[in-house]
């Protein structure tokens, strides 16, 4: 047994054959395939312990050690009706529950011509080609057991598929919900963005739950020249589940991804993100804030591969950590010999609220070509002793001036969304986290 | 009269795309010349293909310095060789100390020309003479290159250079832009201050108000990259009533 | 604050590859090839050591082969794998037992100093330096000791301190490092041969710069040096050690621990000039430079402070750390990393924040050309009772050529909240705009990259005592040796 491995023998891969059965693309032989050969990779990698360099700060072992089941039935009515109302105000929307689409809470329709929503059950028989080389591609990649795991459980996520030119006017609503209350529970979505040249669109995701789970999904975004995708992610997991999330991002030259994630939710995160970027004047830009409190263990992990020159990446989040949370940025900018005039930065700030918070910062830039200018910077610190008596100096009382100065520390991230709406939306759920720290 | 400069039928062009478009102009050893013109009419490139920039190329015609061709030259021979190019732009270069700098240049120019190279104390005492004229403080000729120099401070460390380096042909672009006019007054007294019969001098400028200052012999006008008027000092006096408008189709 | 001038240096950089790159004909004393338990006992009876150091050795030689696999490969450098049975692990130039006077040292072994611009005759030396100068795997000479015993100023041999002040080395030896720390640390503490002691007693400012020249002269031989030194409350020291090796087609091993101890107010101040031989243009040859530096702050207001210019090697594996226990103490790690033609250089610093308002900086430069990577890896650690600790980390990579690599890889992990941690990176190569402003000032392309290069390094020279702040500027400019143009 290597110490690179943690073992773990969950309760639902011994179910594997009867599970499949009902998931996604049951009759279809080559996906069958690619789940058998998904589940013997995991069988093989397990989950990576801490002597795995880029998990030297997030420790798998308690998710190692929970009886995770295959998801049975629908979520609860009480969660129901907290999903029912997120992001209504927009006109499309996919709600995905327990690994099901839930067809009521969702509308589909309405969106304009060369856009293609569904869930990955169904684009299996519309986009038949389109998948089977996107779990091709996915099932090649340089992975760890988490995404061999997905490989072999995956569920509904969503599918949007873009023609060439072709502008979603609507934002695009995405709502993850899992209930492990009775019981804990384990779901692998995949989802998959492919956008044809010059296509545009924004997309929202929220990601809510009860109880004990664990979400374990996949993303892959495919991006054609000069398409623009702006992908906002709302985390709001439940405070017992586990939230390890991995995007797999490929440009084309004059693309550009702007990505934003509020991560709030779950007792441990990983948000990984994996840029590649493929051709000139190509730009990848995502920022975040993470604002964890009690023992929750976030992670933010970021790989930007500039493969191609003239491109462009920008990397922005702020975190706030209370109580014994702790906080995690790994982010690293690679530039290869050819990319040539790539301009890179990366910036993590971080404030520690209470003794026993932690944050851990890896920013890392691997260089290869000399016309370049990357940079990136991280801080920890308190708030600014001096700007907190100037407050106080005014008449404000310490725990509002606190809370005054934690917000402005925030709000400095969520000047990188682009979009009226969304920043608003967020800012709201900044301010709720706001409202209950104790300053 | 010894010509210095003579530039014939010099086409030259920017990343492909052809910026000069035929210049003539010669300039005698002891004359003032300025070149005058609208923005992106070709004077910075101008500087810039004197100098020897890379990515400057000259597609067609010739310049001959002191009578032999200068193109054939690598930057710093040419600066070895007496051509000295005031920077629109001076560059910063951080940690470098601007005596260091200055007398590095200055002794491989002397170097260059067969003659004994300075040691540490003979320079500070000719640096500090030079300085004075211009107003500079020991402190100011000490920081690192540029670093941290306002705009009328940077203009003044490359006059005080021209005046260490005793160039016979000095190019001054724009070196009046960002001067107010106190300024003004002390780059003018310091380029004045080098007039000489055995150097020349192209000063290029949009605006006239440097030539208040520094009388020039002749004056040119430079126009989508060619000269498009030449005359004395009272041209620049025109152009500053009419504006470079008057220039009409030439200028397109 | 030296303060020098780099145009002393330019031209300097002209035809000098490598100077140091002869060997001295001189008849060695040898271990017989390989390691095993009987090579340490050959070593430590060579040394006529204590049982107790016997003991220590052998333990550590125990560990080591229990840590067979753990070589490091966590670094950003690639070579073959070590055969460490190809190697010698003892070579000393044979002269007569004890010494009376620097007059009966070899005249090989003087003129062989000579020739590294380190007079080691009393009527030559350079002023207000004291050298030791260690060849091969021992001490041949120390300069200026009985000036320093005036001041109580111990600094010898580290195996001439095993007999003499066994007490001190006993107490401090492996405090800082211990046998079991990494790899090479436990091999060097099964094989060390020679290094420097020094020790500063109480109040005293030790009155001139002390300095130890390794030489790496003998085929095949690694090299274990062990320093100790020990700064005792409100002492200052300043130290530096330089290094050269000929020029040889093979691979050779140096690995040296290098332990510092200060004690409540006392400041040690350590500087590296690092040019072991590089390799070749085409990677052949050059030194292995895998190196385990650590200082503890152990008292209140401490302060340690390092200064590296590592030029030579071809590969460097070095992160000289500090431990910051006492309270108010201060850490410093100011490093140039050069690293041309097929060098690798792998190097960095560990601060751990232990004690309350303790401080740190580090400043990188890290530059890179022909086929070289340079990597700049630190860790900042904040442990939750270093209140108000601070840290500020500034690496630059500057790119020269398009076939380099330049990396860096920070770790900052913070556990007190009140701690201010900053961290800032930057890579870049050098601007057009400022080659051609030097350049149209009469300097050459090569002058021109050697007087930026500097300019960018300035921060880090500047720290380095004056007498080497000169020589180190013109390290720079013979690296970059071809790697303009």
């Amino acid at each position: 047994m290597s110490i690179r491995r943690i073992a773990a023998d969950f309760p639902f891969l011994a179910t594997f054959d009867a599970a499949r059965a009902g998931l996604p693309g049951a009759p279809i032989d080559w996906l069958q395939a690619a789940r058998r050969d998904g589940l013997v990779r995991f069988r093989d990698q397990s989950l990576p312990s801490r002597r795995v360099e880029s998990w030297k700060y997030t420790d798998l072992r308690d998710l190692a050690t929970t009886d995770f089941a295959a998801p049975d039935g629908p979520i609860g009515a009480a969660l129901r009706e907290r999903v029912a109302p997120i992001g209504t105000r927009n006109s499309v929307r996919l709600v995905i529950a327990n690994g099901r689409i839930e067809p009521d809470l969702s509308r589909l329709t309405g969106l304009p011509a060369g856009v293609h929503l569904m869930p990955m059950s169904v684009a299996l028989d519309s986009h038949t080609d389109l998948l089977k080389a996107h779990i091709a591609r996915v099932s090649a990649l340089d992975g760890d057991g988490l995404l061999a795991l997905n490989a072999a459980f995956m569920m509904d996520g969503y599918v949007l598929v873009l023609d060439d030119g072709a502008q979603v006017a609507p934002t695009i609503e995405i709502v993850f919900a899992a209930d492990g209350g009775s019981g804990p529970i384990a779901l692998h979505p995949r989802n998959l963005i492919v956008m044809g040249q010059g296509s545009a669109a924004t997309v929202v995701e929220t990601h809510v739950g009860d109880g004990v789970y664990w979400s374990n999904p996949v993303s892959e975004i495919v991006m054609g020249q000069g398409a623009s995708l702006r992908r906002y992610k709302v985390q709001q997991e439940s405070a017992a589940a586990f939230h390890l999330a991995q995007d797999r991002v490929a440009l084309a030259s004059g693309a550009h991804y702007r990505g934003f994630l509020g991560a709030f939710g779950a007792r441990l995160a990983r948000q990984s993100v994996t840029a590649t970027i493929n051709g000139a004047d190509a730009a990848f830009d995502v920022a975040g804030t993470y604002l964890l409190r009690d023992n929750q263990h976030g992670d933010i992990t970021t790989l930007v591969d500039h493969a191609a020159g003239g491109s462009s990446s920008r990397q922005v989040y702020k975190g706030v950590l209370d109580d014994a949370a702790r906080g995690v940025f790994q982010g690293k900018v690679a530039v290869r010999r050819d990319a040539q005039k790539t301009d890179a930065h990366q910036l993590n700030n971080a404030l520690l609220l209470s003794d026993k918070a932690e944050i851990d910062a890896k920013p890392e830039l691997e260089i290869y070509a000399d016309d370049v200018k990357c940079s990136h910077g991280a801080t920890t610190g308190d708030l600014d002793a001096d700007a907190l008596f100037y407050l106080q100096a005014r008449g404000i009382d310490t725990a509002t001036a606190r809370r005054l100065l934690v917000s402005a520390f925030v709000k400095a991230a969520l000047d990188e969304i682009d979009g009226e709406a969304e920043r608003a939306r967020f800012e709201v759920l900044v301010d709720t986290w706001l409202a209950g720290t104790d300053g | 009269m010894t010509v210095m400069l003579e530039i014939k039928d010099l086409h030259a062009a920017v990343n492909g795309k052809e910026v000069l478009k035929g210049i003539n102009l010669t300039i005698n050893a002891g004359e003032v010349h300025a070149v005058m013109g609208p923005n992106g009419s070709g004077k910075s490139t101008l500087s810039y293909v004197l100098a020897g920039r890379d990515g400057y190329d000259v597609t067609q015609g010739s310049v001959m310095y002191k009578g032999a061709d200068l193109i054939a030259l690598a930057p710093e021979i040419r600066a070895r060789e007496g051509i000295f190019l005031a920077f629109q732009y001076p560059v910063e270069i951080p940690g470098v100390a601007g005596t260091t700098f200055l007398k590095t240049a200055y002794n491989a120019i002397r170097k260059h020309r067969g003659e004994k190279e300075l040691d540490a104390m003979q320079f500070l005492k000719l640096i500090r003479e030079k300085q004075k004229q211009l107003d500079m403080t020991d402190e100011m000729v000490r920081r690192a290159v540029n670093v941290g120099f306002s705009g009328g401070e940077k203009k003044r460390y490359e006059m005080l250079q021209m005046a260490m380096l005793e160039p016979a042909l000095a190019i001054l672009d724009e070196t009046d832009s960002g001067l107010d006019i106190d300024a003004l007054k002390t780059v003018a007294d310091g380029i004045n201050a080098l007039r000489d019969p055995g150097r020349a001098m192209l000063m290029i400028t949009h605006y006239q108000r440097l030539l208040d200052y520094v009388v020039p012999d002749f004056v040119h006008v430079l126009a989508g990259g060619k000269i498009v008027r030449s005359g004395d000092k009272s041209l620049a006096l025109d152009l500053e009533k009419e504006g470079y408008a008057v220039l009409g189709t030439a200028a397109a | 604050m030296a303060n020098i001038s780099e145009s002393e240096t330019i031209g300097a950089a002209t035809t000098e590859r490598y100077k140091y790159g002869f060997v001295t004909d001189i008849e060695s004393d040898t271990a017989p090839k390989g390691l095993d338990e009987s090579t340490v006992r050959f070593i430590s009876a060579k040394k006529d050591e204590p049982d107790w150091l016997l003991q220590w050795r052998l333990k550590a030689f125990r560990q080591w082969l229990d840590k067979a696999d753990e070589e490091p490969t966590w670094a950003k450098v690639n070579y073959p794998k070590i055969d460490y049975q190809d190697s010698y692990y003892y070579s000393a130039p044979k002269q007569q037992e004890t010494l009376n006077s620097l007059d009966e040292v070899d005249p090989k072994l003087l003129e062989t100093y000579n020739k590294l611009g380190i007079p080691l005759q009393e009527q030559m030396m350079l002023a207000g330096v004291a050298v030791d100068a260690v060849f091969d795997s021992v001490s041949v000479a120390t300069t200026f000791k009985e000036e320093l015993s005036k001041h109580g100023v111990i600094f010898c041999p580290i195996s001439e301190a095993v007999q003499k002040h066994p007490e001190l080395v006993k107490k401090y030896l492996g405090s800082v490092v211990p046998v079991a720390d990494n790899f090479f640390a436990t091999l060097n503490s099964a094989v060390f041969t020679d290094g420097s002691f020094v020790y500063v007693p109480e109040g005293v400012r030790c009155p001139m710069e002390l300095s130890t020249y390794f030489r790496i002269n003998a085929a095949q031989t690694g090299q274990f040096e062990r320093t100790l030194i020990i700064a005792d409350k409100g002492s200052y020291v300043s130290y530096l050690e330089g290094c050269t090796a000929p020029m040889r087609d093979e691979h050779q091993l140096h690995a040296a621990v290098v332990e510092l101890i200060a004690l409540d107010d006392a400041e040690i101040k350590y500087s590296t000039v690092q040019n072991w031989y590089p390799g070749d243009e085409n990677g052949k040859g050059g030194i292995y430079n895998f190196v385990t530096k650590r200082g503890a702050c152990r008292g209140r207001n401490s302060k340690i402070s390092w200064t590296q210019v590592e030029t030579g090697s071809a590969i460097t594996w070095k992160y000289p750390s500090c431990i910051l226990q006492g309270d108010n103490s201060v850490g410093e790690f100011y490093s140039i990393a050069i690293t041309n033609n097929f060098q690798q250089a792998d190097t960095g610093t560990k601060m751990i924040h232990m004690g309350k308002d303790t401080k740190s900086r580090i400043i990188s430069k890290g530059i890179s050309a022909g086929h070289a990577e340079s990597t700049y890896r630190g860790l900042v650690k904040v442990m939750p009772g270093a209140t108000g600790a601070r840290n500020f980390t500034q690496c630059d990579s500057l790119l020269i050529g398009e076939k380099c690599g330049a990396h860096t890889v920070p770790y900052i992990e913070v556990r007190n909240k009140t701690a201010q941690v900053e961290h800032e990176a930057t890579t870049s190569k050098i601007s057009d705009d400022q080659l051609l402003y030097c350049r149209q000032r009469g300097l050459s392309a090569e002058d021109a990259t050697t007087l930026i290069v500097n300019g960018f390094c300035r921060q880090v020279l500047q720290e380095l005592p004056m007498e080497f702040a000169v020589e180190a500027q013109k390290l720079v400019g013979i690296s970059l040796e071809g790697s303009v143009g």
